[in-house]
């Protein structure tokens, strides 16, 4: 099934490597963190309703409200900055791979295939909570407002965001006239943005390694308006809905307007999260495919293999 | 004569406008170099690495997704209209063909070369 994640069918050593570490972190983070509160909930409502079925589903719908609540603070206070930490480890261990020999090194890729698999799935976790703050903006959206002729979305565009902060670090690097300045720019760019993906799948190179497309992207980027200049009439188009909404408002504007801040920061995680769940993949291809040569296999072969295999390999 | 019906594509509403222009089939980014600015990009279903061709389209249109997908969040960003989970657009659209993009509605209209 295609998917925005698998848009086309993963490779052996995506499914032999990363996926049972997905797997892991999944259950460790449903056991860890879902059930207890989940659990909680159903107990209780279990002594008061007597009703144990609906109990537990009553108990999943209120576990989602509170990690709607909390979930934005647990991600950005504890997983991203963990994950980042982690990322410093993999580049560590990226700058050393080539004085590890194959066993060592396929050891090494397992390590950073676990942090990477912890914070992609940490990360992950944020976005049902992200969603569904804008699914119930939308929803409710009617009964705090009276006038039909706003469209509840346009409150939640024009923010600082990664997509739009990324596009402008691209836009200045084409409109740089310097090219050593634009080269080292261009480094920062790629060190920043460069390890996004078209599939979660190791086998797929990230943007940094597609050079020509690169290019083509610096190409198309001179003489055209910012992102960030373009951004500001989404700006000004959320700045007008917002003053229409509070002119007709349903209930009182301080209510609508905490409301209104909590959805709008929650949104933000929908994309932002996504420029930090794959920060390790250009690292941990590199040392795949430094494994790749040190085995004297065909050029990317590797990714079709095993992992199993591979370490059979790397022990004899 | 053909009904009208034939020429045009349903999907969901992703980002709100209207535009017409040349649309680009295009299922990987490395197909970059067949896209120019202003183009309508047509592809299957978009991700983070696919923000700065987005941005350069008129608009966009994709096989799968819903309103909560990258590319109707992306184009909302930045005002470009968008239709999103047509289910068979990259096989329906014919790459150059002239488009009528409507985002509000979802709906592509295949125009006559």
């Amino acid at each position: 099934m295609i998917s925005e994640w698998y848009r086309e069918p993963i490779s052996t050593l995506e499914k032999t490597l990363r996926v049972p570490y997905f797997i892991k972190h999944s259950t460790l983070l449903f056991l860890s963190r879902l059930l207890p509160i989940w659990a909680t909930w159903s107990i209780g409502l279990t002594l008061l309703s007597k009703n144990f079925l609906v109990s537990i589903l009553l108990g999943f719908v209120f576990t989602f409200i509170v990690e709607m609540i909390i979930v934005r603070k647990w991600l950005l206070t504890k997983i991203i900055p963990r994950h980042m930490q982690n990322l410093k480890e993999v580049k560590d261990k990226y700058s050393q791979m080539g004085n590890l020999s194959a066993e060592r090194l396929s050891l090494e890729v397992e390590k950073c295939i676990d942090l990477s698999a912890w914070g992609i799935v940490n990360i992950a976790y944020a976005a049902p909570q992200s969603w569904g703050w804008e699914i119930i903006f939308k929803l409710i959206f009617p009964f705090l407002v009276k006038t039909a002729s706003i469209k509840p979305t346009d409150l939640l565009i024009g923010f600082k965001n990664k997509t739009v902060e990324s596009d402008q670090f691209l836009w200045k690097v084409a409109n740089e006239n310097n090219s050593k300045r634009q080269q080292s720019m261009l480094q920062k760019y790629m060190e920043l943005y460069g390890s996004r993906t078209d599939d979660v799948d190791l086998a797929k190179p990230t943007l940094r390694e597609k050079t020509a497309t690169i290019q083509s992207l610096i190409n198309l980027y001179k003489s055209i308006v910012s992102p960030q200049e373009r951004q500001k009439n989404i700006k000004k188009l959320r700045e007008k809905a917002t003053n229409l909404s509070l002119v007709n408002l349903r209930i009182p504007k301080r209510y609508f307007l905490s409301f209104l801040s909590l959805v709008q920061k929650n949104v933000q995680l929908r994309e932002d999260r996504r420029f930090y769940e794959f920060v390790m993949d250009y690292y941990i291809r590199q040392m795949i495919l430094r494994l790749n040569k040190i085995l004297n296999l065909d050029n990317g072969i590797i990714f079709s293999t095993p992992w199993d295999e591979i370490k059979k390999a790397v022990h004899h | 004569m053909k009904s009208k019906r034939q020429f045009i594509i349903k999907g969901k509403p992703g980002s709100g406008g209207r535009v017409t222009g040349t649309a680009r089939v295009i299922l990987s980014v490395d197909e970059i170099d067949k896209f120019k600015t202003g183009n309508i990009l047509v592809t299957k279903t978009t991700s983070p690495i696919w923000t700065p061709l987005i941005y350069l389209a008129s608009a966009v249109v994709t096989d799968i997704g819903g309103t909560l997908s990258h590319a109707a969040i992306v184009c909302r960003e930045y005002g470009i209209p968008a239709v999103v989970g047509t289910g068979n657009a990259t096989k329906t659209i014919k790459d150059g063909q002239r488009v009528e993009i409507d985002g509000e509605k979802g709906i592509v209209v295949l125009l006559a070369p």
